[in-house]
């Protein structure tokens, strides 16, 4: 018997596996800083008057970018619709979404609501901060992916495929977490 | 293949098919291209390679650590006097080094030690695969790691010097420079622990993903070595504790350069949270450092006593649950923080609790010795002189787990002791246990085994010296954080004891020349190894000494659980896991 012809154990799995590990230490990490934002904001007693100055329509415009982004991932879509056109959709908006919080960023900026202006604009510039950068890497490799498709590359393998997906619900989850925190009043 | 099928799961047998082929042309070319230039070593992609370039950068990093350890000694015995090969140690650069030297030993070598280097080279061939699951990753981990270490060391070489608010970093001290007096080394630090961390986590997953993936047919989990075992728990701790001090570390940098008050309880901040958020990932860290030195332990017992490990399962539920409660018991770190004296009861009760589990695990060993055909190799020596000397900072943690006793020791030399019981014998004696265990394996040498044993007396008497006077003095009330003893009366008479411990921590090092000389007349003309030296029966011990490219010549398939030993004519004869 040898290794070639009787599999490993999981071989095949690995990409998946390591993605799941890879969200798991993330989420700790966004777990860790929202939970001390959380408690900064039932400490703080001023912390629903200040997220008045958020733009709620903005917030909403910019989640429908990103669960339409989230569309481009496969669920019960028809069969027949290009991988390269999917992952257009998922770029697309990934971007929308992050042009609308670069947006609002630069609006809060200059309106004086900086990281010293209180624990809320600290924790609101940090959380969607990294949350965005979160986003940008996974509008990259989708746009990457689409890239490879189109060109019509040797087959992506599935594993990154679906990672990407499992990590694009993982990005979709965190914003909800951001949302109830910081536009929740 | 179809986008839907492929999302649903299906098509796994494909890419399996694929992956064994890719995996054989894999093996096949890999043995024709064995690196021998030193591009190639440098960019290797081969688990064992990178292993090493762990265990070098771990050295390295360790002679800095030790360093630091010389000055703040000397400055403590010889309080004021200029120490031979620095010069007068100034209260700022004793500051630096204590927080150089604890930052070191923890994150840039115990880790990437017990992690790096040995989980690096042995889990692959202990579970019978050809490399890791993520190879280029693998080698981006070791790269992100040697960034971390420059951007480390290169904080000595900026104007204020590097970071000096202590180990833990706690604020406001690493917060706001008019403290410390230093900013770029500040700065230099938190983005050095933050690589440092990121590489660790990439190494954790593809110690996880290998052992639960590429494992050789036949090795069913129950089947799978101790070793093995404690990787695997050691790199899921890390991935569910790193992230609260990842993010801790992120709002420091946010509270320093955007002016933000996270930290800071003038501004509405916590200075508590940069405690509760290091302790989380702390406590922690200290069994991802302990729990691998453990699996050597758990590997050198049977082989050199010839018995199966005692209760070998019952040993793995017990770290499974010394790791859950570890995450339960981090404030036991804070008694004397001001944090509400409510918590401090159940942190208290989690704390000793965490003591049953390593007591099983420590009592199996010993039962494991009993009636055994005891070979003192000097692994043998260093892994029952490293649980011995365990035990004693095991039982003194009990102490600090009280928070009435914890009151007056948490700021001692008792602290410092106990510390230095738990995290040497581990790092230090565990380390070099592995390393007369598996050199063999690793060069294809015998190390010499007279060298060894001086090695190690030397060693562990040494080390007994260092460390066991810090508990009289801490006893006495010694403070912790004091760089000049002698300018205060009540200290004075304790001097000698500094002395005597600064003494021993020359000779210490010194006798680590024995290894150095050991190591190297050993690749020179030692002993060729055979490839199974020891009669070890886990599968590492399958493939030839050094392993081929591509760990195994042969296909293994394991046939049983590891630690098998027959009685044949009066000797214990191993019987191998891949014995059919």
């Amino acid at each position: 018997m040898s290794t070639a012809q009787q599999p490993m154990v999981g071989a095949g799995r690995s990409g998946l596996l390591g993605v799941y590990w890879f969200l798991g230490s993330e989420a700790t990490l966004f777990g860790a800083l929202i939970v001390a934002a959380a408690f900064f904001r039932l400490g703080a007693a001023g912390w629903s008057d200040t997220a008045r100055h958020l733009s709620l329509h903005t917030a909403t415009l910019a989640t429908v970018c990103l669960l339409g982004a989230t569309l481009g991932f496969p669920g019960k879509v028809e069969v027949g619709f290009r991988r390269w056109k999917r992952m257009l959709l998922v770029s697309i908006g990934g971007s929308l979404f992050l042009v609308l919080k670069a947006g609002d960023f630069v609006q809060h900026w200059n309106a004086g609501f900086r990281p010293d202006a209180g624990l809320f604009w600290a924790a609101f510039y940090l959380l969607t901060g990294l949350h965005g950068l979160h986003v940008l890497a996974g509008v990259i490799l989708a746009g990457w992916f689409g890239w490879l498709e189109f060109r019509r590359a040797p087959q992506l393998p599935l594993s990154w495929l679906r990672g990407l997906r499992l990590y694009w619900y993982f990005v979709d989850t965190v914003w909800f977490c951001l949302l109830g925190l910081f536009y929740a009043g | 293949m179809d986008w839907n099928k492929a999302f649903a799961g299906e098509g796994v047998e494909q890419e399996v098919g694929s992956s064994s082929n890719t995996a054989t042309a894999r093996l096949a070319s890999a043995r024709g291209r064995r690196p021998r230039l030193w591009p190639a070593w440098l960019f290797s992609t081969d688990h064992k390679i990178i292993g090493l370039q762990y265990l070098g950068i771990s050295v390295v990093m360790a002679l800095v650590g030790v360093f630091g350890a010389y000055v703040l000694r000397w400055q403590l015995a010889f309080p004021g006097t200029p120490a031979p090969l620095y010069g007068i140690v100034d209260p700022g650069p004793y500051n630096a080094w204590l927080t150089m030297h604890g930052t070191i030993m923890m994150f840039f070598v115990a880790m990437p030690l017990l992690l790096g280097a040995f989980g690096n080279y042995f889990v692959p061939l202990m579970v019978g695969a050809e490399d890791m699951a993520f190879p280029r990753l693998n080698m981006i981990s070791v790269w992100t790691l040697g960034l971390a270490c420059l951007v480390l060391m290169a904080s000595f070489l900026v104007a204020e010097g590097p970071a000096a608010a202590g180990w833990t970093n706690y604020v406001p001290l690493s917060a706001d420079p008019v403290y410390t007096g230093v900013t770029l080394g500040a700065d230099l630090w938190l983005v050095a622990v933050f690589l440092d961390f990121a590489a660790v986590l990439m190494s954790g997953i593809n110690v996880l993903t290998t052992a639960l993936n590429l494992r050789a047919p036949g090795l069913t989990l129950p089947r799978v070595p101790l070793f093995v075992w404690t990787q695997v728990i050691a790199a899921v701790l890390f991935l569910f504790s790193a992230g609260p001090l990842m993010g801790a570390i992120l709002m420091l940098l946010s509270d320093r350069h955007l002016g933000s008050g996270f930290f800071a309880a003038e501004r509405g901040g916590s200075p508590l949270l940069w405690q509760h958020l290091f302790w989380f990932f702390g406590h922690p860290e200290v069994y991802v450092i302990l729990l691998p030195a453990l699996g050597i332990f758990l590997e050198i017992f049977p082989t050199f006593a010839r018995r199966p490990v005692a209760a070998a399962r019952v040993i793995v539920v017990a770290l499974w649950t010394s790791a859950a409660l570890s995450f339960v018991v981090w404030a036991h770190h804070m008694f004397v923080s001001g944090m509400s004296p409510a918590l401090a009861l159940p942190f208290s009760i989690t704390t000793i609790i965490i003591s049953v589990p390593f007591a099983v695990v420590v009592f199996a060993l010993i039962a494991t010795l009993r009636g055994g055909m005891l070979r003192p190799s000097t692994a043998m020596c260093f892994a029952v002189g490293g649980l011995a000397s365990f035990l004693i900072g095991g039982v003194t943690g009990i102490f600090l787990g009280a928070p009435a006793v914890d009151m007056y020791l948490h700021d001692t030399y008792f602290v410092v002791a106990h510390f230095h019981y738990t995290l040497f014998p581990a790092v230090v004696l565990g380390g070099f246990a592995g390393l007369y265990y598996w050199f063999p394996k690793v060069t294809g040498r015998m190390l010499d085994e007279r060298l060894g044993k001086w090695h190690c007396w030397c060693t562990l008497v040494a080390f007994q010296a260092v460390f066991l006077p810090l508990f009289f003095l801490g006893v006495h009330g010694h403070m912790r954080r004091v760089y000049d003893p002698s300018y205060y009366d009540f200290l004075r008479p304790g001097i000698f004891l500094h002395q005597m411990a600064t003494v021993a921590a020359v000779v210490l090092v010194l006798s680590q020349a024995l290894v150095v000389w050991n190591v190297i007349r050993s690749l020179r003309k030692g002993e060729k190894a055979p490839s199974n030296p020891w009669g070890g029966t886990t599968l590492e011990w399958a493939t030839t000494s050094p392993p081929v490219p591509g760990n195994f010549s042969e296909p293994v398939v394991v046939a049983h659980e590891p630690y098998h030993y027959t009685d044949c004519d009066r000797r214990r004869e191993p019987v191998p896991q891949w014995m059919l």
